[in-house]
């Protein structure tokens, strides 16, 4: 058999890049538990309640995006909506290209990385920045995000200083601060430069028409401070009912993200600034973005758009750690990208699903209690129902499974697999195993024949 | 414990197949324990292979068969948490409101892991006697259900058994059914990473309650030409009782 | 690739209607008393908890205005902005010992070392500082520089998220500040002071 994607792809991990996957993605998820035993008395209700608000939001997502559109308009801000990638980046672009600006500071967004905009922007010559360390670092080494919390878990401090190196940004430093520093130092006259500002969002509320932006460094703050056009874009999934279910939702995503108590900067944005203020955006565009997601919605993986990019089951998962992110196909990588690839990253990435142990770690940590190991499982099963990821054949299993005598006898018959060598064995999922594990003996048949001989003795 | 009651074993077909000796001490614990063992002869697979493997049409139809075989009201005990756990989940394989949904609900609400269902029945006691340093390999199926617990609370009240502390205790062994073939590197690597964390405080044995994560890592140290001493759970519970006669 | 028109909206709303007509049980909205989704050791103990809430998200918290001027030699800043609604007397003491201006246009930002704003409120619970467009218009003030003092009224304190979430005003951009900027993007290494301030701090006044 031949391996499929992922396991390719993990087999050429440098052993440098997985130990630090591994160690990050085993320290955050430390963090996270000790964060949630610290502060939260009761986990299991706190989680059930943040499941329950995302259910009842997707549950009545047409009431509430409505409700948003029209509380955003209300304060000024035009609502844009893109059935598409190719729509939202249009929008986007003409939004920028139509008011002059040509150099927009971009904050951390999975959703603008899901539709490619800043390679968009860039084709037609608006210079996009990104402004969060790790996303900056990605952009100045043409690399793509391996985690949607840390984009650069797979980069250490010595090739981050190379980078910074190439990039003009002084000698060689691999010291964290001094790092840190220098991306504050330039990054600052990017955001001056700047005359637009995208961003994506953690939640919209439709009650209020908040979009909210969850960030540690600052980096959108400054950006939509000094930005004269602010572009959100923000999946319609993102829907929450009201602004106090953001208490629920902000409490669990910043532990379940980072282990952190509360996220340094929760930006609520509502419209443009009011008439006379220096600071802020002059005009706020709000991209609603679907591509895919309302055809998620109506497939048996909606609970999937529960999903608040946490990065807790990719943090957890054995496989995400031994593999890294960028194994996955498409934007998201670890159990939400097995669910989510098949759906967005299009038919090629459909055995993206066979990508897991199906352990179940991912479900004891997710925030918002997605049943992800039987998504996965219903996603592999729907590529081997439509063809697009098909399995190994267990026809000739489930033949003798389901009929007792052929079952029994085809266990005696198999000892005499015993004296066959490995390469020679009869089934290709059996030369598989054999390829990387030994068997013990082949004793088919031998503990029915203690039963009867100790029934027989009785 | 003075009325024998009676129970169903499942055997597993990796018992079935190749390790008939944790499937005989299995019965001997139960009996042990004070249970009239039965055993369907019927019976085959629990369905797993199939699901793991994407194909629903046969893991229901094994399904529909174990639902057969188990038909008679008594609980199930298999020394597999694998096998319980998917047997727990098996009644979403089918439709809503269906009379297979409800015969697959009426047996997962009583198929039970050996040492969960010990456990209960001798308050998490077993009276053996084994002068051993023990690590427990949780199995991923394990979760969530009490059954490491179980396992846990058994083998450390076993007279000279000392319970050995695993690092990232709850880590999956990387075998995950038809993914150990369909992804062989990444099953290799998980094998050898929770092997190091296993026998990491150099216990005596390594013990399990689920012979797939066994028969993955004994034959990954096997091919690597290094043993990895792992026993079944049972095994254990049974040659402990040898100490105390 | 398709352009976006108006169409964009009948047909994501068309697709996301079709999807949820078609459930059965609809999840109801929770409905839930605050104290179900309070976190965290402080709000149990009221406003009372408020300094010990904010120094444990990274906020150091200022006794008087003495102190805030310690903080400010401390850190050896000395050009900054201050709010020209503070009380007189901290404009004064802060002008005899500073250069301190009362706007931060954004072409100047890179000259200011800190900025002296207030505060709408402050949240027991997590321990955050509520800067809203209506009381700290000066939002580069609060961002840009390497210190950033939040003047907050003793009053205005919520001990629940969720109710200072209830009680927000409509109002064109709100953050809450809690704690100073940071990263561990590198090697997972805790830095402060990324884009936003490296130090932290609040002024209560009566």
């Amino acid at each position: 058999m031949r391996p499929l994607d992922v396991d390719v792809f993990a087999a050429r991990v440098a052993p440098a890049v997985r130990a630090a996957v591994r160690a990050s993605s085993a320290a955050t998820a430390a963090a996270r538990e000790a964060a949630f035993a610290r502060d939260v008395p009761d986990p299991a209700a706190l989680r059930d309640l943040a499941a329950r608000i995302r259910a009842h939001a997707l549950d009545h997502l047409p009431e509430l995006l409505e409700r948003a559109e029209e509380r955003l308009t209300a304060h000024g801000a035009h609502v844009h909506w893109a059935a598409d990638a190719g729509a939202a980046r249009d929008v986007v672009r003409r939004v920028f290209a139509e008011r002059g600006v040509t150099h927009v500071a971009k904050s951390k967004s999975m959703a603008t990385e899901e539709i490619g905009l800043a390679a968009h922007l860039a084709a037609h010559g608006i210079t996009p920045v990104e402004t969060d360390l790790g996303e900056f670092l990605v952009q100045i080494e043409g690399d793509r995000p391996s985690h949607v919390v840390k984009p650069v878990i797979h980069m250490d401090r010595a090739r981050i200083a190379r980078a910074f190196e190439r990039r003009g940004l002084g000698p060689y430093d691999d010291r964290p601060e001094e790092i840190t520093r220098r991306a504050r130092m330039h990054l600052r006259g990017e955001f001056l430069r700047a005359g637009g500002a995208v961003s994506g969002a953690n939640f919209l509320v439709a009650e209020s028409g908040r979009i909210v932006i969850v960030t540690n460094e600052g980096n959108s703050r400054f950006g939509l401070g000094a930005a004269r056009v602010h572009v959100a874009v923000v999946g319609i999934e993102k829907l929450v009912p009201r602004d106090r279910d953001l208490a629920v939702l902000l409490n669990v995503l910043a532990r379940s993200a980072t282990g952190q108590a509360f996220t340094s900067y929760v930006e609520l944005v509502q419209g443009p600034r009011a008439p006379g203020r220096a600071d802020g955006a002059s005009e706020l565009h709000v991209v609603l973005l679907d591509a895919g997601r309302s055809a998620l919605l109506a497939s048996e993986a909606r609970d999937v758009l529960r999903c608040i990019r946490c990065g807790a089951c990719m943090n957890v998962c054995p496989v995400y750690r031994a593999a890294t992110g960028h194994a996955y196909p498409g934007t998201y990588p670890g159990p939400l990208g097995a669910v989510l690839a098949p759906h967005l990253a299009g038919a090629s990435a459909a055995a993206t699903a066979s990508a897991s142990s199906l352990c179940g770690a991912c479900a004891d940590v997710c925030p918002v209690a997605i049943p992800l190991p039987e998504l996965i499982a219903a996603e592999r099963a729907r590529g081997v129902a439509e063809g697009t990821a098909p399995g190994p054949s267990l026809a000739a299993w489930e033949a003798l499974a389901t009929r007792p005598r052929a079952w029994r006898a085809a266990l005696r018959a198999a000892r005499l697999l015993n004296a066959v060598p490995d390469a020679l064995a009869p089934h290709p999922l059996l030369r598989a195993w054999l390829g990387e594990r030994t068997l013990p003996a082949w004793r088919g048949g031998a503990f029915r024949d203690w039963w009867r001989r100790r029934g027989d003795a009785r | 414990m003075a009325q024998p009651t009676r129970v169903a074993l499942l055997l597993t077909c990796l018992c079935d197949a190749f390790e008939d000796g944790v499937a005989r001490a299995a019965v001997e614990v139960l009996e042990h324990a004070g249970c009239e063992v039965a055993f369907p002869a019927d019976q085959t697979c629990c369905g797993q292979p199939a699901y793991t493997a994407g194909d629903l049409a046969a893991a229901r139809a094994v399904v529909r068969h174990a639902l057969a075989t188990f038909g008679e009201d008594v609980p199930v005990v298999a020394p597999a948490a694998s096998c319980v756990a998917f047997l727990r989940h098996a009644p979403a394989l089918f439709d809503e409101g269906s009379a297979e949904r409800a015969a697959a609900a009426a047996l997962a609400a009583r198929v039970h892991e050996l040492c969960e269902f010990v456990a209960q029945r001798t308050g998490g006691a077993w009276p053996g006697r084994l002068r051993a340093r023990v690590a427990v390999h949780r199995p991923c199926h394990a979760r969530g259900g009490g059954t490491w617990q179980a396992v846990e609370r058994l083998v450390g009240s076993i007279d000279g058994v000392t319970l050995v502390p695993v690092a990232e205790s709850e880590a999956c062994c990387g075998f995950g059914g038809v993914f150990s073939v369909t992804h062989p590197h990444l099953s290799r690597t998980l094998g050898v990473l929770r092997t190091e964390d296993l026998v990491g405080g150099a216990p005596d044995v390594v013990v399990s309650p689920d012979l797939s994560c066994l028969l993955h890592l004994r034959g990954l140290a096997a091919r690597a030409g290094r043993p990895l001493a792992a026993r079944h759970v049972a095994e254990l519970l049974r040659d402990s009782l040898a100490g105390t006669a | 690739m398709s352009a976006p028109t108006a169409d964009d909206r009948a047909r994501v709303l068309a697709a996301v209607r079709a999807a949820t007509a078609r459930r059965r049980g609809r999840v109801a909205a929770p409905v839930w008393a605050p104290a179900a989704s309070a976190t965290g050791a402080f709000a149990a103990r009221g406003a009372e908890a408020l300094d010990d809430a904010l120094r444990a998200a990274g906020t150091e918290v200022l006794a008087d205005a003495l102190a805030l001027v310690a903080l400010l030699e401390r850190e050896g800043v000395r050009r900054g902005y201050a709010d020209p609604a503070l009380p007189a007397d901290l404009l004064a003491l802060l002008a005899a010992r500073f250069e301190l201006a009362t706007a931060c246009p954004r072409e100047d930002v890179a000259a200011f070392e800190f900025g002296v704003t207030r505060a709408a409120a402050a949240i027991v619970e997590t321990g955050s500082l509520v800067l809203t467009d209506a009381v700290t218009p000066a939002r580069l003030a609060a961002v840009a520089p390497w210190v950033h003092v939040a003047v907050l009224r003793r009053a205005d304190v919520y001990v629940q998220l969720s109710d200072a979430l209830d009680a927000l005003a409509d109002d064109p951009n709100v953050v809450l500040v809690t704690g100073p900027s940071r990263t561990a993007d590198v090697e997972g290494i805790l830095v402060r002071g990324v884009h936003g301030p490296g130090v932290q701090a609040c002024l209560q006044v009566p």
